[in-house]
């Protein structure tokens, strides 16, 4: 061995040292804690008008992060659910920027048209939310990649996330936390109280029949994508509200896969539910039919189909309990008059 | 740029190509440093990006920088072109030297597969410990692909184009373990399966800088103080041997490091197509054969290349980036498929 190769070797010593002490760092130096999203409680209790926001406060995400929040003049909103709600509590005018899939209310929309987006929330990048020069930036656990999240608050941007909810009850957590960070508590709790009272009155609406039906939510955008939603996303939360059982959950589907022809057949679902605008893209229902399995599930051969908006449909929002209502109403025809 | 490189006895064709290769690189690696400075999403002017560096060499010069201008400046534009052009540097380093040390210029760290068998360690790892478990994990993996590969090469050392096909066909393999590690995992800790094989430097951050540094770093030190052994390897195994060099030591070593300089970017940034293939190759070209001159200028270019493949990724489509590998993809592979043609008419 030259002596070229003891150096070699002695620097390769020297890089697994060095290598070895720095994957001791400590992992994580973002305040963590395990108060969970409901224990949380505002010391702003004070009543508060949309026209004056709360000096300051301080709310813990389901990240475990503990956020300051003050001016909320310029918020941009990263999932179009928790944008509903920020509209609903009157705080419209202050949204700044939303998400690409962002599609209502109208406003929100508009926003997305002119391109006030920071494209698709859980691909985001650090500069598309800071172009909006924002005072809280909010979404919820699905937005990412969390190194982005990491960098907007290393720029002093106080950035709240959310659990995401996926159940009924869920939007009544979701709109109070929302309207906390808002510091419009009472605003909150009277939006929850609609809106919860509306989901009530559609769950007891369905409960009038006692029929049971497999409903199979289907998420088509295109001939693309094609996948079968199943337990675990929000439509489970719709179905069951409605009295029916969700057939791609029973069948052991876990969230969104990719529809085959046999999964769809062995969930053999009743009614199929399809968003709206995903299926004029695929080419309707007769387009829909064609695909392998589609026309042998029961609901195939009934011509049992129900198209919604999906945002309407499924993002457990403010209009969540008349969303249900209708769905309600079109699956059991007849039902309360 | 005519004459074929390596034939020529008495004076060296390369001094020449050398001395307006290092001053042209140094230009390119500034302004692509001041693009990536100054250009993105949110508009900052000029004073202002002056000003936040020279508020950071502690000089009060040039615009007042707002905290906004500050956080992106410094917070988000800087580390990320750092990593840009430290991974770039790093693969342009690999690739010099595997394509010195397997005496193959198709030797590339992604086609050998070192690049998908670093990202399942990487893939693994960031479910554990986020980027810093990613460059962990992504260094573990890379060591030990690299040790598969050096077995295969071993068997396949009699046809080169043996070692690069046996490469192709484990990276396919262990690209699609990615996707096993990614699809089983939970999706909130684990990027996705583009990330891993497409590349990214959207997740920057100091601290993914700082972990990756010191890997890459320690690597391209060994790697650098290989150019002379790697120049007598050239000659062949059994004259190298004969020189006194054990050769099989010199294999494993740089074969660590090779693993542990790509399971560092791997881990960081993702697998970055083309770097290390078409940077030391070009490179070559200007530099000459002499591995000390190739390195070296396999590092600043492999810098520039990635940094400003990057800036396209991030400008091209705004506000949504692109994966850099893309772009390294789609600008490497036309040039070396030229490269490769007008090698053939010469």
């Amino acid at each position: 061995m030259n002596r070229r190769s003891v150096l070699v070797v002695l620097a390769l010593v020297a890089t697994v040292g060095l290598a070895a002490c720095s994957s001791d760092e400590p992992g994580d130096t973002t305040t963590t804690s395990t108060t969970s999203a409901e224990t949380t409680t505002s010391s702003t209790a004070t009543t508060t008008t949309t026209t004056a926001p709360p000096d300051e406060q301080t709310f813990v995400g389901a990240d475990g992060v503990e956020t300051t929040i003050g001016d909320v003049s310029r918020i941009v909103s990263l999932n179009g659910d928790l944008t509903e709600i920020i509209f609903a509590l009157g705080f419209g005018d202050n949204v700044v920027g939303v998400d690409v899939t962002t599609t209502y209310p109208p406003e929100a929309a508009a926003l997305n048209d002119q391109g006030e987006t920071v494209g698709f929330a859980q691909l985001l990048a650090a500069e598309a939310v800071l172009r909006f020069e924002p005072t809280l930036v909010i979404g919820d656990q699905q937005v990412g990649p969390p190194e982005v999240i990491e960098q907007l608050r290393g720029a002093g941007i106080p950035v709240v996330i959310l659990e995401t909810q996926v159940t009924l009850d869920g939007v009544e957590t979701k709109i109070l936390q929302v309207a906390e960070i808002l510091g419009a508590q009472e605003e909150g709790v009277e939006l929850a109280d609609r809106v919860m009272g509306e989901i009530d009155a559609a769950v007891e609406l369905a409960a009038a029949d006692d029929s049971d039906p497999k409903i199979a939510y289907v998420y088509v955008r295109g001939p693309q994508v094609l996948l079968l939603f199943g337990a675990g996303m929000p439509t489970q939360g719709m179905i069951e509200g409605a009295g029916a059982v969700d057939a791609g959950a029973e069948t052991g589907v876990f969230g969104p896969v990719a529809l085959t022809p046999e999964a769809l057949l062995a969930a053999a679902p009743a009614v199929i539910v399809l968003p709206e605008a995903g299926l004029a893209a695929l080419g309707g229902i007769e387009a829909f039919l064609e695909i392998p399995g589609v026309a042998d599930t029961p609901a195939g051969q009934n011509d049992a189909f129900l198209a919604y908006d999906e945002a309407y449909f499924f993002n457990l929002g403010p209009r969540a309990g008349q969303a249900l209502d209708e769905f309600v109403r079109d699956l059991y025809p007849g039902i309360g008059g | 740029m005519t004459d074929s490189p390596g034939l020529v006895a008495s004076t060296d064709p390369y001094v020449s190509r050398r001395r307006w290769f290092i001053p042209v690189v140094a230009l390119l690696l500034l302004a692509t440093a001041w693009a990536a400075l100054s250009l993105g999403a949110v508009s900052v002017p000029s004073g202002e990006v002056l000003g936040v560096l020279a508020g950071k060499i502690g000089v009060d010069a040039f615009d007042e920088p707002s905290r906004q201008a500050e956080a992106v400046v410094w917070g988000i534009r800087m580390p990320r072109l750092l990593l840009a052009f430290a991974v770039g540097a790093t693969l342009g380093l690999v690739g010099g030297v595997l394509q010195g040390l397997l005496r193959n210029d198709l030797a590339d760290p992604h086609l050998l597969g070192i690049g998908p068998g670093a990202a399942i360690g990487a893939a693994i790892g960031s479910a554990a410990g986020g980027v810093q478990g990613a460059i962990a994990g992504g260094v573990t993996a890379g060591v030990i692909t690299a040790f598969v590969v050096r077995r295969l090469s071993r068997r396949a050392s009699i046809d080169p184009t043996m070692i690069i096909l046996s490469g192709v066909a484990l990276g396919a393999a262990l690209a699609a373990w990615v996707g096993f590690v990614v699809f089983a995992a939970d999706r909130s800790t684990v990027p996705p399966i583009e990330f891993w094989l497409l590349g990214s430097l959207t997740g920057s951050t100091w601290r993914a800088l700082g972990t990756a540094f010191v890997f890459l770093l320690g690597s391209s030190i060994v790697m650098l103080s290989s150019a002379h052994l790697l120049d007598v390897m050239g000659l062949g195994e059994a004259d190298a041997r004969h020189l006194g060099i054990d050769v099989d030591l010199v294999l494993t070593v740089l074969l660590i490091a090779a693993g542990v300089a790509v399971g560092a970017t791997v881990g960081a940034v993702g697998v970055i197509a083309f770097v290390g293939l078409l940077v030391p190759f070009v490179v070559r070209r200007v530099t000459g054969p002499s591995h000390r001159s190739l390195l070296f200028g396999a590092l600043a270019s492999g810098a520039l290349f990635v940094a400003a493949a990057d800036l396209v990724a991030r400008l091209l489509i705004q506000p949504v980036e692109i994966p850099v590998g893309l772009v390294t993809a789609a600008v490497g592979g036309p040039v070396f498929l030229w490269l490769l043609t007008r090698r053939r008419d010469a």
